[in-house]
């Protein structure tokens, strides 16, 4: 059986908390892309923002600069144009450094590096403006059809900022990202630990439940070894004990020559404790072909109130012996039900037994039979209508009360259980194995019926079995 | 497992506070958060429930570039300390490069703390790690509590064990920085042993070290409680 605690070894890389992001996977693109304009629409500055490999996240452009477009017409000015775009967006930017470049038109960018734990994952390309207190830039010659004019209107139409006012902005802005990149972090961390952490304890439970299982399965195989070679033990005992026995008898029957009255005492004992112990054995044998499942019952259509009198005169000559008087009661005829005869004769022989061993001296035993109805099993649900529920199931109940000792009601509910006394010591006063109630209560309920009990302690107890006339099949 | 990347030029420690339910694992972090520089730290992320118990972790990165152009990370991290959150402490286990333990000091926490250690064990194992091969550090926290283990008592187990002892009191902000460059220097060690970082990215020990505790000053009086050969938990 493998180790429930053993679980594959994760690949060390595999966790979130080993990822690296990109500014893409921690920011919700569109609700930047808000932030970014409101920013604009707060400053009248265009701007860029590019992630680490220099891809254009977001751009934000201002309907002021008209200046760059004019000048991109010209292959002259859109080469000088594509040279500045490739200087910043490469440029080496370091945490926390704010750098100011001037474009070949005199219009100035600032770069703003984007961090998160240290790394530079982006930047921020802001421009461009005119810093105020520069004179207007003047635009050299960008080929023929350059018109100075034009480009002169453009350039007076060009947003103005003071340089410590847009150094602030682009600061603000970068501490806005690294907030956002933050908020993003801390979002995929928890999200995808959480998936991580459950499908961890899934991947552990179900080893666990696997290694279970196996047990499991190992532990009813044992099981059933166990019930046969209980089952194969007791028989195999029971046959050699059959012929002490049998050898007993002859022998005190005279047929090996006359004995002693001593040696006929000796003799009785050896058969007494002989059937004493073939009785146990047979419980042994019984309960182990319950408990294995391979009790096979005869089921036949039988007077239940002739079971009753086999079972009273089995257990006549024991009460006579202990002053005890056992009477049979049967109120109305009862039908006659499908039972095996012999196991529900040995489950009254074994409760009246009871209720002779336990009894007190000139105590009663009163067996009554009679006609009872229990509730189907469906019906004592309540799911399902009353007008749909099956009608009471007819039986026949065969009660046997005494005068004895009674049992203490915290043991009521466990008298039924296997190897179970009472009082432990009273094994050796009553005799018994503690198995002749659990094996009372198996063949009843083999029978689709059920045996209860009642007990006033002091007073007596009332044991009940109630058996159905019609055997479920 | 320590991530380097030679292309960025940035090299990520994992560093675990590990230990039983409320033995001041997080507080140990914070006490940290508070002491380094903010040029060196970010912000010290905690992942609590309603009434302050960890529930996934704690996450404080520490970084700095080093005069060859290097950056090094060292994320800090705490693990959930109640049972329940086991699956979680393995899954934070993964690819450490240092632990330090926060045992509790006091007396009747000792059972817990040799769970949290075998349990520890057993996680590092799970994912693939041997406890013999990760640096680990022991701070003895809460010393400022009654009903502590005393410190003979601590002195003499710490003799007797192969982890540095720390004492600490992480609520009060002692000890917290003296096991934290402990774990850090171990950890320095055992990967340059194993990636020649030394020679790669031209930082020394002691440069490391003052990178990250810079003027958060550690009180020389606390050094680890030299250790002695045997091992065994704490």
């Amino acid at each position: 059986m493998s180790d429930p605690g053993q679980v594959a070894a994760p690949d060390a890389r595999a966790s979130v908390l080993q990822k690296t992001f990109s500014l893409e996977e921690l920011l919700d693109l569109d609700s930047f892309r808000e932030v970014c304009q409101s920013y604009f629409d707060l400053f009248q500055i265009g701007f860029k923002i590019f992630d680490a490999d220099g891809e254009l996240l977001v751009d934000v452009k201002s309907g002021s600069n008209d200046l760059c477009g004019y000048l991109f017409t010209f292959s002259e000015g859109k080469a000088r144009c594509a040279r500045e775009v490739s200087l910043i967006r490469e440029l080496p930017l370091e945490p926390g450094v704010i750098a100011r470049h001037d474009c070949f038109t005199g219009l100035r960018y600032l770069l703003a590096p984007i961090v998160h734990e240290g790394s530079v994952m982006g930047r921020i390309v802001y421009g461009p403006y005119l810093p105020t207190g520069t004179s207007p830039p003047v635009v050299g010659s960008m080929g023929e059809k350059y018109n100075p004019d034009i480009a002169a209107r453009l350039v007076a139409q060009l947003r103005r900022a003071q340089n410590e006012v847009v150094d602030k902005v682009v600061r603000h802005l970068a501490q806005t990202i690294e907030v956002m990149l933050y908020i993003g972090y801390k979002h995929a961390l928890t999200s995808r630990m959480h998936v991580e952490a459950v499908t961890a304890s899934y991947t552990e439970l179900q080893q666990k439940n696997r290694a279970l299982q196996e047990s499991y399965q190992r532990l009813k195989e044992l099981d059933r070894l166990k019930s046969n070679f209980l089952a194969t033990v007791s028989h195999e005992l029971r046959t050699p004990l059959t012929s002490v026995i049998g050898y007993s008898e002859m022998l005190q029957e005279g047929l090996a020559g006359e004995l002693t009255e001593e040696q006929k005492s000796y003799v009785g004992t050896i058969m007494e404790k002989g059937e004493q112990l073939l009785g146990l054995i047979s419980g042994i044998l019984d309960f182990s072909k319950i408990e294995s499942g391979n009790l096979q019952l005869n089921p036949a259509a039988i007077d239940p109130v002739e079971i009753a009198k086999s079972a009273v005169s089995t257990v006549l000559p024991l009460a006579r012996k202990q002053g005890v008087t056992v009477e049979l009661e049967s109120l109305d005829s009862p039908p006659t039900i499908q039972a095996d005869g012999d196991k529900l004769r040995q489950v009254l022989v074994n409760i009246m037994g009871n209720a002779v061993k336990f009894n007190r001296q000139n105590g009663r035993v009163s067996v009554r039979v009679e006609r009872t109805r229990r509730p189907s099993r469906e019906s004592g649900r309540d799911d399902v209508p009353v007008a749909l529920a099956p009608p009471d199931e007819e039986c026949v109940r065969i009660q046997v009360a005494d005068t004895g000792v009674g049992i203490p009601p915290d043991n009521l509910a466990r008298i039924f259980d296997s190897f179970y006394q009472v009082d432990g010591s009273s094994t050796r006063e009553y005799g018994g194995t503690g198995l002749g109630l659990a094996i009372a209560r198996s063949l009843v309920e083999i029978h689709g019926g059920t045996i209860d009990v009642e007990s006033t302690q002091g007073q007596g107890s009332r044991f009940s079995v109630v058996i159905p006339v019609e055997r479920e099949t | 497992m320590v991530q380097i990347n030679l292309e960025q030029r940035e090299i990520t420690l994992k560093i675990v506070y590990y230990g039983p339910a409320l033995s001041g694992k997080t507080t140990n972090l914070q006490a940290v958060h508070q002491r380094l520089s903010p040029d060196t730290r970010g912000r010290l992320m905690v992942l609590d429930t309603s009434d302050d118990r960890t529930l996934f972790f704690d996450l404080m990165p520490v970084y700095f570039k080093t005069s060859s152009g290097f950056t090094i990370k060292i994320k800090l991290f705490t693990v959930p300390g109640q049972v329940m959150h086991n699956s979680t402490r393995r899954v934070v286990l993964q690819g450490v490069d240092g632990v330090a333990f926060v045992a509790d000091s006091q007396k009747h926490m000792i059972r817990e703390n040799n769970d949290s250690w075998r349990d520890m064990a057993n996680n590092l194992k799970l994912n693939g790690l041997d406890i013999k091969e990760i640096p680990v550090v022991i701070q003895f926290n809460k010393r400022d509590l009654d009903e502590v283990r005393s410190d003979e008592e601590i002195a003499e187990v710490a003799q007797k064990g192969t982890e540095p002892v720390y004492q600490a009191s992480a609520l009060q902000g002692t000890g917290v920085l003296e096991t934290l460059e402990g774990i850090l220097r171990a950890t320095w060690r055992n990967l340059d042993k194993k990636y020649r970082l030394e020679e790669k990215l031209q930082v020394e020990e002691d440069e490391f070290i003052s990178h990250i505790l810079g003027n958060a000053k550690t009180d020389t009086a606390q050094r680890p409680q030299e250790p002695g050969r045997q091992g065994g938990a704490p």
